[in-house]
């Protein structure tokens, strides 16, 4: 059983500061362009929605990176299963952006490509998140069902229009 | 299907190795022997043009190491072409006359770079497509002897390459035979834009609407005469045309080919037991429908691993390939899929383009369906292109993003929470 980074959007506020804390962990400026994590403000909903790397179970970027720069990476101690860049290996060829369908991964600064590496464990997001609309915890097998069937009503609702 | 199936890969790349990692995956434990033209363990092509730049070193080009085939548990025979395939008697025949039997094969050979007719035989050292760490040497040798490179055709792989080199000493011309570069990936409004930037730097020259007429050798370098009556000499060439799937050793083999092998909607040939995937099987194109070869590395992937759906039974069916890239050059990143230019006249555009920060954004629709789009800019201007990518591979509905595809705003928040 891994954690898994979750977003109550409910609860979201669509304050932004998992943005800046986000950039400042892993770019040293307090600046929202930068940030891995990204919150969506739909004013005329009176939602915000958080979104960043989902770390797939099948995950496209890892499938295509041509530089064996992106892996998953278990750390069964601390309970963290993360799809993780290397810094190292990754050449900047952009392919894993080409990938993702959910425009999680990004190229913030030359030369790399960025996303959530869920902070070794410790989101930074997280703990900033003044509402506790961003949580990262170990799931149920109950509450990962609920999370599949809301997908599925989603994905029903939009193979309708 | 029974344990001691043996599956036979030919071909050490994209293809291939997405079809071992899906065969094992899938908990398939039936012998598995890859067989490789190139000595090497595998790397990838995609790395050559940061390796020309010296962004990377040679080791770091390699994705897998003896280990990799160990886990895997495959037996490989590098170093050894295949030239044949005996379909009645299931073998495979490699150029030391070894045969290795098959129940189910994959050819993943690849393709090479195309090369232009009137090649004087000497002038070889000379004259370098990209393909190989042996074509990538061969540049770096000719590219820093100080005199003239020209590049032929001005599509994405010559510009990387120029992109990976330029600074480094060599001066370039660029000759093609359309007036318009990156002709195949954008329209000639981006490809103005992206001219206009290459220009900017002094050491590349422009010969556009131009075709070869003869290349030969000429003390220690290049002479070439183009059909207007030009000559040019060079230390080098360095030829970028296009890829043609590796398949004339599959000519008397009775399997069917056209510009690649053909291949049904399971990525399987005319042979039950033989299967194709990558640069060298012409599949169908998920957007027109039509049969073609669309070489990338992203296809190739996702080509292997159907195939080796396919030949373990599941009945796995493949959407299509994708045309498609995303490359950064000179400052600019660019990245296509799916058509670039109107099909038809039911088809309309939605663009904007700012030359002067270098962006540019356009998308083909018909009848609410995203057909292709370009995108190009700097850093996050391109970021929504894995979104965009998925649109047009899974032809859905956009009538309800339109408004928010031109002006960035189509994220993941309105794709899957708000219509």
């Amino acid at each position: 059983m891994y954690k898994i980074l979750s977003a109550d959007l409910e609860k979201c506020t669509g304050c932004r500061t998992c943005e800046l804390v986000c950039s400042m962990k892993h770019h040293d400026e307090y600046n929202p362009q930068k940030s891995r994590i990204r919150v969506y403000n739909f004013v005329e909903q009176g939602y915000f929605v958080p979104v960043v790397c989902l770390h797939c179970n099948e995950a496209y970027c890892e499938k295509v990176c041509p530089a064996g720069a992106i892996t998953v990476n278990y750390d069964e101690k601390k309970g963290v299963r993360a799809v993780q860049i290397s810094k190292e290996k990754c050449v900047g060829c952009k392919m894993c952006i080409f990938a993702c369908p959910f425009g999680n991964v990004r190229f913030i600064e030359d030369g790399y490509s960025d996303k959530c590496d869920l902070c070794g464990g410790d989101p930074e997001c997280v703990k900033s998140c003044a509402k506790e609309a961003l949580k990262f915890k170990e799931v149920s097998a109950s509450y990962m069902q609920k999370i599949k069937s809301t997908a599925e009503k989603i994905l029903a609702a939009y193979q309708q229009t | 299907m029974s344990k001691s199936k043996r599956l036979v890969i030919i071909g050490n790349s994209a293809a291939g190795l997405s079809a071992v990692k899906t065969i094992r995956e899938k908990g398939c434990s039936c012998p598995v022997t890859m067989v490789s033209a190139e000595e090497c363990n595998a790397y990838s092509p995609v790395l050559l043009t940061y390796y020309l730049a010296g962004k990377i070193q040679r080791e770091s080009m390699f994705i897998t190491n003896e280990k990799f085939y160990q886990d895997y548990g495959v037996k490989t025979i590098f170093g050894k072409r295949a030239v044949g395939i005996d379909v009645s008697r299931q073998v495979v025949q490699l150029e030391d006359s070894r045969e290795i039997e098959y129940d189910s094969l994959l050819i993943a050979t690849g393709s090479s770079p195309r090369m232009p007719g009137n090649i004087d035989d000497k002038a070889g050292e000379y004259i370098a497509g990209l393909r190989s760490i042996e074509d990538a040497d061969r540049i770096i040798k000719f590219c820093t002897t100080g005199k003239e490179v020209i590049v032929i055709g001005a599509g994405l792989i010559s510009l990387q390459i120029i992109s990976a080199l330029a600074g480094k000493g060599a001066k370039f011309t660029v000759i093609d035979i359309l007036a318009q570069i990156l002709s195949q990936n954008m329209d000639s409004d981006c490809a103005a834009i992206v001219e206009r930037r290459i220009r900017e730097e002094k050491q590349v020259k422009f010969l556009l609407g131009e075709s070869i007429n003869k290349i030969q050798r000429k003390n220690g370098g290049i002479f070439v005469a183009l059909d207007s009556g030009k000559e040019l000499t060079a230390g080098g060439v360095i030829v970028g045309i296009g890829v043609v799937p590796n398949i004339n050793w599959l000519k008397d083999s009775s399997i069917l080919l056209n510009k690649g092998i053909l291949v049904d909607d399971h990525l399987r040939t005319n042979f039950e037991e033989i299967y194709a995937a990558g640069d060298v099987c012409e599949s169908k194109n998920i957007i027109t429908k039509n049969p073609g070869v669309i070489p990338n590395w992203y296809n190739a992937c996702e080509q292997g691993r159907i195939a080796a759906l396919n030949m373990l039974g599941y009945k796995e069916k493949y959407a299509g390939a994708l045309n498609g890239n995303i490359t950064g050059i000179f400052g600019l990143i660019i990245a296509t899929v799916g058509l670039s230019k109107l099909p038809d006249e039911v088809s309309e555009e939605l663009k904007i383009v700012d030359p002067a920060r270098g962006i540019f954004r356009k998308f083909i629709i018909r009848e609410d369906k995203l057909l292709g789009a370009t995108l190009m800019g700097t850093k996050n201007d391109i970021e929504d292109i894995g979104i965009i990518r998925n649109l047009v591979e899974n032809s859905r509905d956009i009538s309800q993003f339109k408004d928010y595809l031109a002006n960035f705003k189509l994220n993941t928040g309105r794709l899957y929470f708000f219509n």
